[in-house]
C-alpha cells in the first residue's frame, strides 16, 4: 500500500478544464475514483475556494461515514456502475463505504 | 353547464383521487428553459388538475443519488409556479414548487390556473404530462 500523496488530474464538468490536484496515494490507486496522471505536470493547480465533486456514503458494517473526491464525471463511482469505495479509517483499518449521495463540483474560477 | 348532484359540483373543482386520473402527454417535448404551459378549454385556461414531469437529460456533472421510486439531484432541477387571475384582473402567483427529483407531480391547490410556468435548470430537459380526469 503506497504512502503519501501524488498529483492527479481533475477533469471539470465541461471536460475542457483540467487541473492538477493533490490526492492521497491510496485513493489514487482506486480506479473507481477516476484518477489519472497523464501530463499532470503541465496543468494548473486546482483553484482555491473551489469544491470538487464528491460522493458521500456510510459503511454498512461500522456505520462510519466517508467521502471521496471524484476526478471525472466518467468515473465509475460517479456514473453509478460502482457503488462502494474503500477508505482508511482513523484507527488505521480499512472500511468499505456505500455511496448514498453525490454532490457536483463548484469551481470558483472562470474557465473555458 | 349543469350538474345533477352536489357531488358533481364538488368534483368539478376538486381533483379526483390519483387512481381516477390519467396522464396526457404534452406535445413538442422535451422542454427546457423558462416556459409557460396551458391547456385551454372554453373560458378555462388550464383544464387539468396538475402536471407531472420526468427528467430526460441532465449534465454529467449533476450529482445524482439513487432513491426509492425516484432519484434525487444535488440541486433544484425543476421550478414551477402557478398563476391565477383574480376577478379584478390582477394576476397572482398562487402556488410554487421546487423539485430535485428525476420525476414528480404537482396537483393544483386551486382550480383552473391561468398558466403554469416552469423553469428547468441549465442542461435539464423534461417531458411533461397533464393530470386529467380518467374519462
Amino acid at each position: 500500500m503506497p504512502r503519501g500523496y501524488v498529483w492527479g488530474v481533475y477533469v471539470a464538468d465541461d471536460f475542457r478544464a483540467r487541473f492538477a490536484k493533490l490526492v492521497d496515494a491510496d485513493d489514487f490507486q482506486q480506479f473507481e475514483r477516476g484518477w489519472t496522471s497523464n501530463a499532470v505536470d503541465t496543468l494548473e493547480v486546482f483553484p482555491q475556494q473551489s469544491r470538487p465533486r464528491k460522493v458521500y456514503g456510510t459503511s454498512a458494517t461500522t456505520g462510519r461515514k466517508g467521502s471521496a473526491v471524484i476526478a471525472s464525471t466518467s468515473a465509475a463511482l460517479w456514473n453509478g456502475s460502482v457503488r462502494e469505495f474503500r477508505i482508511m479509517a482513523n484507527d488505521g483499518t480499512a472500511d468499505v463505504i456505500t455511496v448514498t449521495r453525490r454532490v457536483g463540483e463548484r469551481l470558483r474560477r472562470g474557465h473555458l | 353547464m349543469s350538474v345533477s348532484t352536489a357531488t358533481g359540483l364538488v368534483e368539478l373543482f376538486l381533483h379526483p383521487p390519483l387512481g381516477l386520473m390519467r396522464l396526457e402527454p404534452l406535445p413538442n417535448g422535451p422542454y427546457a428553459g423558462l416556459f409557460t404551459i396551458t391547456r385551454p378549454r372554453l373560458n378555462v385556461n388550464v383544464d387539468a388538475y396538475g402536471f407531472r414531469y420526468l427528467v430526460q437529460d441532465f449534465p454529467a456533472g449533476y450529482g445524482i443519488t439513487p432513491g426509492p421510486g425516484t432519484n434525487y439531484f444535488d440541486r433544484t432541477v425543476v421550478s414551477a409556479a402557478l398563476t391565477h387571475q383574480l376577478l379584478d384582473g390582477a394576476i397572482v402567483t398562487s402556488q410554487t414548487g421546487r423539485f430535485n427529483s428525476t420525476a414528480a407531480y404537482l396537483l393544483f391547490n386551486e382550480s383552473f390556473p391561468r398558466g403554469v410556468t416552469i423553469e428547468t435548470a441549465p442542461g435539464i430537459t423534461v417531458n411533461l404530462w397533464w393530470m386529467v380526469r380518467l374519462i
